[in-house]
């Protein structure tokens, strides 16, 4: 299935004989590196349709990254996000260690344009369109496979999901549910976090899995006067690191939602509709999360409930301090409204 | 490298000659079949307090507009 798949792929970035020449050529022009050359090559590229685009890139990385860094170009590239409705500036992430250029989110969305298109003709080709979105970071195709993951964590029976097998899937999907968070901001906290919440869901629905956390639970209330766990700790059970990172999630959006570079990428990606711009139905004022996660450690028999909250907000101080120590962070617990 | 015997206006004039897209005219629409992009979020979250009975039966996300 997967040579399949890549074949795909492979015909899609195929050169006709035609766009071969056409590539042959452009180098050649970008070889003689000149104003008026580069200048053609500038209005040429934007008078193609975005697949060769796409596939002229493919196939020269000096192009391509010609294509990336040009000014004139990065401007061009903006105006076709703006139309397909994507952001439309480059994405730093919160550590600052990646950087979505304008011509790599437009590959993507191209991607994310044939991975659609395949899925609605149920081809085996989509996941390998959807795998190189995931890998340039686009929101849409990561918060598309985080759903599938837990879809298909969802279809095993709980009963025979063995530690083992649940922490491959664990691990996949935090990989993901960390990229979203790293590179958007705000609203990647917040669509990761009420993921999660469904994974705690599923989670507690495991024998051995709530066995295990009420054991860990009972530790706690047994023994200790605050809660208290170590940033990433890798020992915790599962469903109490998802609740863990749940809350901390929520909290780091929370804290970064008034950040200018957070809330462009909220406004964007929400078309101006806010946080819980797709949540509308459930939270209908934003006081309501509050309830909901107040609720949500209840009805998990956490206890220390306001511990709890405090120790995943001294987490997320701890990591917005790392990156962003310019940040000047509130020292009481905020409470979790969001518009 | 480019031929010696070649100026960057030769060049240019081949690129014009060979380039079937320009010799047609500019295309209209650069996005023509390109789908925009998805509603933002599959996300969904419950609003009851207890774990679902039965997690299979969580109600499906939307994903697409």
């Amino acid at each position: 299935m997967l040579s399949n798949s890549s074949t795909r792929l492979d015909e899609l970035t195929k050169l006709k004989e035609n766009e071969q020449k056409i590539l042959h050529t452009m180098l050649e022009v970008f070889h003689a590196n000149t104003t008026e050359g580069n200048d053609m090559i500038i209005e040429y590229l934007q008078t193609y349709p975005l697949s060769l685009i796409f596939k002229l890139s493919e196939h020269s990385k000096e192009l391509a990254d010609f294509m990336e860094s040009n000014d004139e170009l990065n401007a061009y590239w903006a105006s076709l996000l703006q139309d397909l409705e994507y952001p439309n500036h480059q994405i730093t992430s919160f550590d600052g260690k990646l950087t979505l250029s304008l011509f790599v989110q437009l590959k993507g969305a191209f991607l994310l344009s044939e991975f659609q298109k395949q899925l609605e003709l149920k081809h085996a080709s989509a996941e390998v369109f959807l795998k190189r979105a995931c890998d340039i970071g686009m929101f849409h195709a990561l918060a598309r496979r985080i759903n599938d993951q837990i879809e298909n964590m969802k279809a095993e029976k709980p009963t025979k999901l063995d530690n083992d097998r649940v922490d491959t899937l664990m691990h996949f999907l935090l990989q993901d549910i960390k990229k979203l968070c790293n590179l958007y901001w705000s609203i990647g906290c917040i669509d990761s976090a009420f993921t999660l919440f469904n994974v705690i869901d599923f989670l507690m629905n495991m024998p051995a899995q709530k066995k295990l956390t009420d054991q860990f639970l009972k530790i706690f209330t047994d023994t200790k006067a605050s809660w208290q766990t170590e940033f990433n700790d890798k020992n915790l059970p599962f469903a109490i690191t998802a609740i863990e990172e749940a809350l901390e999630n929520l909290y780091m959006a929370k804290l970064l939602s008034e950040l200018p570079q957070s809330k462009l990428i909220t406004d964007q990606l929400s078309q101006g509709r806010g946080l819980l711009a797709n949540l509308e139905k459930q939270f209908k004022s934003p006081q309501e999360v509050q309830l909901f996660v107040k609720n949500k450690l209840e009805a998990l028999h956490i206890p220390l409930a306001d511990s709890f909250c405090m120790n995943a907000f001294n987490h997320v101080k701890q990591s917005i301090k790392q990156f962003h120590p310019e940040y000047k962070l509130p020292a009481e617990l905020p409470p979790l409204q969001f518009n | 490298m480019p031929s010696q015997e070649k100026t960057t206006a030769d060049i240019i004039k081949e690129l014009k000659e060979k380039n079937p897209i320009l010799a047609s005219g500019s295309v209209e629409n650069p996005l023509e079949g390109i789908l925009p992009s998805p509603s933002i979020t599959p996300t969904r979250v419950k609003k009851t307090s207890e774990p679902p009975e039965n997690p299979e039966s969580s109600q499906t996300p939307t994903y697409k507009k």
